[in-house]
């Protein structure tokens, strides 16, 4: 699985750390890495609670186009 | 909206099941070689030791792939992170005193392994498992830091 950059990007944007991401959605700093770097699929429900924490749709970050 | 953070998190639930599956596979397959080896090889045990062999290498594969993989238990603190290391040494200590104890049989006794040799293997799996808590306590250390740093703070 490929790394999640946007993801990233996004929580570099709203200037917040994995810890404080993590906290505001309530899983460990660990998981958020490992979604980051493409080492876990998260669930819908932790997806759309990372979108709302970080203020953005699903589509911008976790929809991936298929070449 | 801030979700509350329970004992685990989804990511954790779903390792230790997967673990835990696999450690269940591992014990119905050590009891299969087990029960070969007994009946066709040699009896190397009394049938309850063996048994006790068998279920203490399932539980040292979940216990070390847990902790490596999951960390169950967010100790933050270096003196809880001790505190927490106590029972070990206790239980530890207690059995490797029980096993070093002269009794009526030793590790091995008339050929076979005795209930001796496996209180030995269980103060070696109380290590293993500190050994795995110290690795991953390390490295969750280190990402954390990368990751700080990547954040630029």
């Amino acid at each position: 699985m490929a790394k999640n950059l946007r993801l990233k990007a996004a929580r570099a944007a709203k200037d917040m750390s994995q810890q404080t991401l993590a906290d505001a959605v309530g899983v460990t700093r660990q998981t958020v890495n490992a979604i980051e770097m493409g080492d876990y699929n998260p669930t819908i429900r932790l997806c759309a609670a990372i979108c709302r924490a970080l203020g953005k749709t699903l589509d911008e970050l976790f929809w991936e186009e298929i070449e | 909206m801030k979700l509350e953070l329970e004992t685990l998190d989804e990511r954790q639930t779903l390792m230790t099941r997967k673990y835990g599956y696999q450690s269940f596979l591992l014990l119905i397959a050590l009891v299969l070689i087990n029960a070969f080896i007994c009946e066709v090889v040699y009896v190397w045990a009394e049938p309850m030791v063996s048994a006790l062999f068998v279920v203490y290498i399932a539980l040292l594969y979940f216990a070390i792939r847990t902790q490596l993989r999951v960390g169950i238990g967010k100790i933050k603190s270096k003196w809880k992170f001790a505190l927490a290391m106590v029972p070990f040494a206790l239980i530890g200590g207690v059995m490797g005193y029980a096993a070093a104890t002269p009794g009526e049989a030793g590790l091995i006794a008339d050929g076979k392994a005795t209930i001796n040799l496996w209180i030995l293997f269980f103060l070696f799996w109380a290590i293993l498992v500190v050994a795995a808590v110290i690795i991953r306590r390390r490295r969750d250390k280190r990402d954390g830091n990368q990751a700080e740093r990547s954040d630029g703070r």
